[in-house]
């Protein structure tokens, strides 16, 4: 296996890792040898409780990284103790599940489910039924955690921010400030590290920046990205945001978006950082592993242009890029 | 607003009919959008300002205002600011003002969420459509009322993604509007007929949420009961505007559950309802013949396995279906080092421990 750090210390593959400069790995970065064949959805490091990056196409218990939780169009979402091997039904839906993130409290520890059914709830891994359940106004689209407050974003474009002290409830309702369908949202924390707003991304090429109780209005704005030709031409591709993810250490974020290229952005200078060249598909999920030296980011198609344009015959990627000096704030002039 | 108070409306920008709070937030909107020249962003004061310029210093000509709506771009007519908008312009944009006040009155049985982003989104559906009422209305006058409504919703609500939008408020508008011939009392009984079928066309069960009816999941809360969960009407998403276009189906469904459509992973059901099986694959939106074929394929081996059997169709197969989020990496971590690295073979061996039989592959 890998080091623990650095640039190549993050696959769990052997040695065959491909560096070789093609068409398909314009950013010359690493690449992951045998991604799924499938579109991957989401991509997830592991937590800094294990000594080596491993990298899941899934979602970590945020704290012993012993499991993983896996959730479906199967309408189920399951546990996946690594120890053991096994792998359990741990909540099931009447509709596929869209997210799991995991809650570790003081006083509490659960799994949150946001499904198609309009339900998110939350589940003790022991208890066969919820230990809450809450209505959503619609199908839930995204969802983030960062303790103790969870964004959940549905259908019609609803943002509910829930707080999750003692027993999850809702916190309050924001009116969306895009104008486009939700496709993810990512939470950020201030310098002391509190949860204390979020992105949220369309499928418009637009990100915005809310705060969730902002000392001024103007802390929130919206930006455009993901667009092609430039925003001064008349004519424009406008492309999905795909995944957004804030860097751990700089707090600037990172956007995937279904043109195929990933931006880095600072959201307090209001810059963007860079934008990557394009790949040959969407990136369809990106990630930063807990030290920020590493941002992965998976290439697959999106299904943003239809069933017509899903070549399954396309190989899908995932790639690591080496992002700590790229990521660094710009200093405020 | 139930006085007779004319309060002056907000200042509103004729070129891309945004709304602003005050007049000087409009007229710096306007120079960096509309007034600014594209070759060496210098800001004019006016559209023919910006048209001089660009002979003048670029040698280039402009033909339409940038930014604007396909019907606004007249580089000509002289706007700054709210001066100059031509008079049946200002009475175009207080109808679709009035309609989208209507069409969250209508909706006020829903939160006051949906209601503000309902006139939110009737508001950013009215620049497309009003090419077409802004021409259309005028001409009302002397036409009578019902035939009226009635066409122009027949005509464009199925068909024409922003018209549909507009079809709610188009119907609104009318009744509100001072129609000569003494119309104003007659539009309140056509008006309520004609939300209960807009409902029709674009969703099965919106008659409770008719301002919703053409958009996103009016159609969606009706069929988002047991077995099939995702709707198969949905409202559109106006994904050509102007010169732009937004590179996403016209449903208004995420990329995930358009995906979700596919057969293979329509075969997922919950494990404790099996019959629900066979009826959810003729639901399948894909060709009706397949789909009917592969129930049939389907429901017999189905039937064989306990509800635990279903769970690895999905998970045995490498590949994710969408959402489905699995783990890769730490399988270097575990006691199986028979495992192969590779992924898309690799997760094969891992479907005996779990207690999962392999899958034929037809169910991939």
């Amino acid at each position: 296996m890998f080091g623990s750090t650095g640039f190549g210390g993050s696959s769990f593959m052997g040695s065959n890792v491909v560096t070789a400069p093609t068409n398909h790995n314009p950013m010359k970065d690493f690449e992951v040898v045998s991604p799924p064949d499938e579109s991957i959805s989401c991509l997830e490091f592991s937590p800094a409780s294990i000594p080596q990056n491993f990298l899941i196409a899934g979602s970590w218990d945020n704290h012993d990284g012993s499991k993983v939780f896996m959730a479906g169009c199967d309408k189920m979402a399951k546990c996946w103790d690594l120890n053991s091997n096994q792998s359990i039904q741990v909540a099931a839906h009447d509709a596929p599940i869209k997210t799991c993130h995991w809650i570790k409290s003081h006083n509490y520890s659960c799994l949150m489910t946001g499904s198609w059914d309009k339900t998110l709830k939350f589940w003790d891994l022991r208890q066969q039924s919820p230990i809450l359940t809450i209505n959503l106004p619609e199908r839930c689209y995204c969802a983030d955690v960062e303790y103790p407050v969870a964004v959940v974003s549905t259908a019609s474009r609803h943002l509910l921010v829930y707080q999750l002290e003692n027993t999850p409830s809702e916190a309050k309702r924001i009116e969306s400030p895009l104008k486009y369908q939700h496709r993810c949202v990512s939470i950020f924390k201030d310098k002391k590290g509190m949860p204390t707003g979020f992105a949220l991304g369309s499928i418009e090429g637009r990100v915005a920046i809310q705060y969730i109780t902002p000392s001024n209005p103007k802390d929130n704005f919206t930006f455009k990205c993901h667009r092609s030709n430039g925003t001064n031409q008349q004519y424009q591709d406008i492309y999905a945001v795909n995944d957004i993810k804030f860097h751990p250490v700089h707090g600037t974020l990172a956007t995937a978006g279904s043109d195929g290229r990933f931006s880095f952005w600072d959201k307090d200078s209001r810059t963007k950082l860079k934008t990557s060249e394009q790949m040959e598909q969407s990136i369809t999920a990106c990630c930063f592993n807990r030290d920020g030296q590493i941002f992965a980011y998976a290439v697959s198609y999106d299904w943003s242009k239809g069933h017509e344009f899903n070549n399954p015959q396309k190989k899908n990627y995932i790639f690591l890029h080496s992002c700590y000096e790229e990521m660094k704030p710009r200093q405020k002039s | 607003m139930g006085r007779k108070k004319k309060k002056p409306s907000k200042p509103w920008c004729w070129y891309c009919n945004r709304d602003f709070d005050d007049e000087k937030i409009l007229l710096q909107h306007q120079k960096a959008k509309h007034f600014k020249c594209h070759i060496c962003h210098k800001k004019l004061y006016t559209g023919p300002g910006l048209s001089i310029h660009c002979m003048q210093v670029h040698k280039e000509t402009l033909d339409r205002v940038p930014n604007s709506l396909p019907n606004r771009g007249n580089i000509e007519i002289e706007i700054y600011g709210m001066e100059g908008i031509p008079e049946s312009d200002i009475r175009d944009h207080e109808a679709q003002k009035q309609a989208g006040r209507i069409t969250t009155a209508a909706g006020a049985d829903s939160s006051d969420e949906e209601g503000g982003s309902s006139a939110k989104r009737v508001k950013t559906a009215q620049p497309a459509g009003q090419e077409s009422t802004g021409p259309s209305i005028p001409s009302l006058g002397s036409m009578p009322i019902t035939p009226m409504l009635a066409s122009p919703f027949m005509g464009m609500g199925p068909m024409n993604p922003y018209l549909g939008h507009l079809s709610i408020p188009m119907m609104g508008s009318v009744p509100q509007m001072p129609l000569p011939g003494g119309a104003a009392s007659s539009p309140q009984t056509p008006s309520k007929p004609l939300f209960a079928s807009s409902s029709s066309p674009s969703s099965s069960n919106s008659a409770s949420k008719p301002a919703f009816a053409a958009y996103s999941s009016g159609g969606a809360a009706a069929t988002i009961v047991g077995e099939s969960t995702v709707p198969k009407k949905s409202g559109v998403i106006a994904t050509q505007a102007g010169s732009s276009k937004i590179m996403h189906p016209e449903e208004d469904l995420s990329l995930e559950e358009l995906r979700a459509r596919l057969p293979r992973y329509q075969r997922n059901s919950v494990p404790t309802s099996m019959p629900q099986m066979s009826v959810a694959s003729p639901q399948n939106t894909t060709v009706g013949p397949v789909s009917t074929v592969s129930s049939g394929q389907m429901g017999l081996p189905m039937s064989h396995l306990p509800a635990g059997m279903m769970i690895p169709m999905p998970m045995a197969h490498m590949a994710l279906p969408p959402h489905m989020q699995m783990g890769m990496g730490p399988m270097g971590l575990l006691r199986a080092p028979h495992m192969h690295p590779g992924m898309p073979g690799g997760f094969a061996p891992y479907g005996a421990p779990l207690g999962f039989p392999m899958m034929p592959p037809r169910f991939r």
